[in-house]
């Protein structure tokens, strides 16, 4: 017998998420409103799905996962101790998921390891695309993190460390150990 | 520096390069929204007691469910070698609690991407230790018209533990012989137990491979998922040991004989089956926990397993009226699911979607998924192709034009079917109708009758006019009931019988409660007519067109119900059996203005869970200190609930002040909440044992462990979602009227103090 024990709160239809920060929405989600977590969510989605793609080859299954990650994270909200890391937090949650995608289905899913180089062969649109997503995919998490949101979300070093909740003297030292990685990796694009 | 320009271009390349997919975004936050809320009671609960308390009900199951687990375990060993053993595990009910199944990887979608399909069939394990989903036997694929699927390895690791051996599958599909209810519980290892729907695409080379290639899916995502019990099994499997099951006498050639006295003998039998396996397929939170462990949101249905119930169901129907049994139990069972050829009747005959459905509707309170309907189309080639699909699928894919055409191609093919039926079975001299008996009509004439059907006396007896005269007979809207018998074989031809059952007259109307508006002006509203038939529909149409009116005359929370007291009544036999009919009635509509407070307030839309009836903002009660509650229910479009189908109760407070108030207990806390619920002559019932350990100040432990307060601000609401079923808390087994309301109060702790009361549903529980 399942007894009442959870809620929903219903806010009224006009007030606007879009001011809130990530902290607000999440201790709203956190009691129960679903567009509250919709909208936080909404805010991510791109970085999500950025990151998880760059670990995950496939277009199909990068979604799948970044939904099941997006899924799982509502789920776990109250094991989020500082909501004013939402974002770092779901990052980790999406992360993991990929890789479990890719360790769960190494045949189906293209594992997302970088050559040590990238080939001369890779001379088109779509290769030189493919194989930045490579070459940030195989850099390690802090450094992947700062990149995509970098590069992909457009955001400045203070965004960046708002939203992962660390200083942005962080970012920037972390962009700028990541950046000759890159180069190394991408030489023969550039 | 030189790295200066080679940065420049480093990070061209990686702007250029890493760009997102709007559209891709856009649906995976549509899916994400759709499982989040198709799944109400998966909110996260805040961290606090009430987590705390959450969390310690959630190891209290699960210490449960394993006690059970290792019972069953120690069963199974004391019965079963090292074989039967492994192979038990394989297949060992999730509830047994033996294992975490986890599937968080397999993904969840209730929508089909352009360019899918979607694949149904049991999960089990190839020869090559893949994992598929689909019918295992060459045969059944070929009559269901799909092979099965591989699902990728990435998740097959996770699905294994659901996934059958399919050893004893021939027994499963060909319903040829489950084991008997003394079975050892190893004999059901193997035996497929999780049904699955997919959506995704196919990877295979062949053209036309979505039918009948066995490729492997790309990109699975779980839609419905369903599980098969153990004591589902066992009672399925009792029901064909009383030698009768409609599939097996199907298959076998030629099917099995029986004379009439042993159908006789053999319809008790089977009703015990089916009320076994009724109750062991019900959907309860319990089961549908079990089932989250495998999906987390896909939605959880029993649709196989009605599918076999329902089969049986029209055949205990059909042989309890046939041979006059009079059953006891046969109501607990439910109304049957219309059979295939009075649906196929409806479709071809609706004047439009909206008919068919309302047509549907009132003859079949349950879920939509639970019938098919076959139909054709017209083909791109100029031919037709025939679909089956279920109707809860049709009511949203369909619009009025695609349904118009589908039905017009299936008019055609029917009168094409009939044309070459009669052709090859015509009628013969000795199948000549001799006499047409027909009881119960007061009102109607027999000529008026004799006029609507088209069965003849002298003519050649047709089954299939005769079965479409019940159907022209409840049409005629003339009576209440028509039962046709079965044509009885004389040496002189046919004679068959009408039993009919007419509707009351309607001697009286009353309005009472209506301060705002006058019975005069109520009259003019309604249909129901001084004189007329009573029909119990159009009273409960009435009482909506009452509500309408006062809400288009600024009383939006004003709520119109009916009853009926009978005037006069004579007894009749109707299918051998004495019946009370009602020949006079008063119909009475009650209102109630100003069940909510403040009128002026806009409220926010109510959530509604899948099976709350109604769309409408909910009634509320009185206002007290500024919270209102109101409650809404699953209740058929009659206010009806069938006995033994669970009562779905949805709460919702509302902050009607204009100040943000603190509810000191997150406002639905079960302990600070009273269910009263009074039967038809007003007595109060009590909670039944499972009420009590849910509901009971004592039992709860009221004040020591709940949730924190709750922030609500001013015109905000919060909603239970359906948690409650009434029918567990109270017992409401007995048919007949009762009432329910719900008080709120709240004395201690911060915020709110108050006693709110719902407003009061009245709700009939039908046999």
């Amino acid at each position: 017998m399942h007894v009442v024990a959870s809620h929903i709160v219903t806010p009224p239809a006009s007030k606007p998420h879009s001011g809130e920060s990530d902290a607000v929405l999440v201790a709203r989600a956190r009691s129960g409103q679903v567009p509250a977590f919709e909208a936080v969510a909404a805010r991510h989605v791109k970085a999500v799905l950025g990151l998880v793609r760059q670990q995950i080859g496939d277009e199909h299954a990068a979604e799948d996962a970044t939904q099941q990650a997006l899924i799982l994270a509502y789920r776990s909200l109250h094991q989020l101790d500082d909501p004013e890391r939402f974002g770092a937090w779901l990052y980790r949650i999406a992360i993991r998921e990929a890789k479990r995608a890719v360790q769960g289905g190494a045949r189906e899913v293209s594992t997302g390891r970088m050559p040590e180089q990238v080939t001369g062969e890779r001379t088109n649109e779509l290769e030189r695309s493919l194989a930045v997503r490579e070459a940030v995919g195989s850099l390690e998490e802090p450094y992947r993190l700062v990149v995509t949101l970098k590069y992909l979300e457009g955001l400045d070093a203070a965004e960046i460390g708002k939203r992962l909740g660390i200083p942005h003297g962080t970012v920037r030292a972390q962009l700028s150990r990541a950046l000759p990685m890159l180069r190394e990796k991408l030489r023969r694009l550039l | 520096m030189s790295d200066e320009p080679k940065d420049e271009a480093l990070e061209r390349l990686l702007s250029e390069r890493l760009v997102h997919n709007p559209n891709a975004e856009a649906c995976i936050m549509r899916n994400v929204s759709a499982s989040l809320r198709a799944e109400p009671k998966a909110v996260p609960v805040e961290r606090s007691s009430a987590g705390f308390y959450f969390r310690l009900a959630v190891v209290a199951a699960v210490v449960l469910a394993a006690t059970l687990g290792l019972f069953a375990l120690f069963l199974e060993r004391g019965r079963t070698g090292t074989d039967g053993r492994k192979q038990a595990e394989k297949t060992a009910a999730p509830e047994a609690g033996e294992r975490d199944v986890n599937t968080a990887s397999l993904p969840i979608a209730e929508e089909v991407r352009a360019g899918e399909t979607t694949w149904e069939g049991y999960l089990y394990e190839g020869e090559d230790g893949s994992i598929r989903v689909g019918w295992n036997l060459p045969y059944i694929c070929q009559i269901a018209g799909s092979w099965s699927k591989s699902i990728p390895s990435q998740y097959a690791s996770s699905l294994r533990p659901c996934a059958s051996t399919c050893k004893d599958d021939l027994f499963m599909w060909v319903h040829s012989g489950l084991p008997a209810s003394d079975a050892p519980a190893a004999a059901f290892a193997g035996v497929p137990r999780y049904l699955v729907r997919l959506h995704g695409s196919l990877a295979s080379k062949n053209p036309d491979a979505e039918s009948n290639d066995s490729g492997t899916m790309l990109n699975p995502r779980l839609s419905e998922v369903e599980y098969l019990s153990e004591e589902w099994l066992r009672r399925w499997g009792e029901l064909v040991a009383t030698g009768y099951y409609p599939k097996m006498e199907s298959l076998q050639h030629p099917p099995p004989e029986r004379t009439e006295a042993e159908n006789a003998q053999l319809a008790p039998k089977v009703l015990n089956a089916l009320l076994a396996m009724r109750k062991a397929s019900a959907l309860t939170d319990e089961s549908r926990a079990t089932l989250r462990r495998l999906a987390p949101s896909a939605r959880a249905v029993n649709l196989f397993q009605r599918g076999v119930e329902f089969e049986a169901q029209r055949w205990l129907f059909a042989a309890d009226a046939r041979l006059k049994l009079g059953l006891n139990g046969l109501a607990a069972l439910g109304p049957p699911v219309p059979d295939q050829k009075t649906l196929d009747e409806w479709f071809r005959s609706a004047e439009s979607k909206e008919a068919f459905f309302e047509n549907v509707r009132e003859h079949w309170k349950d879920n939509l998924e639970y019938i098919a309907l076959g139909y054709y189309s017209d083909a791109k080639d100029g031919g037709t192709a025939w679909s089956y699909d279920r109707l809860d699928r049709l009511q949203r894919t369909w619009n009025e034009e695609s349904f118009r055409a589908n039905r017009d191609a299936t008019r055609r093919a029917h009168a094409e079917n009939l044309k070459e039926e009669e052709q090859r079975n015509p009628p013969t001299a000795a199948q000549a109708v001799t006499e047409i008996e027909i009881r119960g009509n007061r009102r109607v004439t027999n000529e008026k009758i004799l006029e609507l059907i088209q069965t003849r006396v002298g003519k050649p007896f047709n089954k299939k006019t005769w079965d479409d005269d019940w159907h022209r007979l409840t049409d005629s809207g003339d009576f209440l009931n028509v039962r046709t018998t079965p044509a009885i074989t004389t040496p002189g031809g046919v004679m068959l019988v009408l039993d009919l059952v007419e509707p009351g007259t309607i001697s009286e109307i009353e309005f009472s409660g209506n301060k705002s508006i006058s019975a005069d002006a109520l009259n003019k509203v309604i249909k129901s007519l001084k004189g007329g038939l009573y029909q119990r529909g159009q009273a409960h149409l009435d009482a909506r067109a009452i509500e309408k009116l006062y809400h288009d005359s600024k009383f939006p929370d004003t709520l119109a119900s009916f009853n009926v007291d009978v005037l006069s009544k004579h007894k009749q036999l109707v299918a051998g059996k004495e019946q009370d009919v009602i020949d006079e009635i008063k119909l009475i509509f009650s209102i109630q203005e100003n069940v909510a407070r403040p009128r002026q307030q806009m409220d926010a839309p109510a959530p509604q869970s899948r099976e709350t009836q109604g769309s409408g903002a909910p009634f509320y009660g009185e206002a007290s200190n500024g919270v209102a509650l109101a409650i809404q229910m699953n209740l058929s479009r009659l206010g009806q609930v069938d006995a033994g189908k669970p009562l779905r109760l949805t709460i919702t407070v509302k902050n009607t002040s204009t100040n943000a108030l603190k509810l000191p207990h997150a406002g639905l806390w079960p302990a600070y909440l009273r269910f009263v619920v009074k039967n038809a002559e007003g007595k109060e019932l009590t909670l039944t044992e499972t009420g009590k350990k849910a509901l009971d100040p004592k039992e709860t432990a009221r004040g020591k462990i709940g949730p924190p307060e709750l922030p609500l601000p001013t015109n905000s609401t919060i909603s239970s979602f359906g948690g409650n079923d009434l029918a567990e808390l109270f017992d409401l087994s007995k048919p007949g009227r009762y009432t329910v309301q719900v008080i709120y109060e709240e004395t201690d702790g911060e915020g709110w103090h108050g006693k709110a009361a719902s407003n009061t549903v009245e709700f009939e529980v039908a046999k």
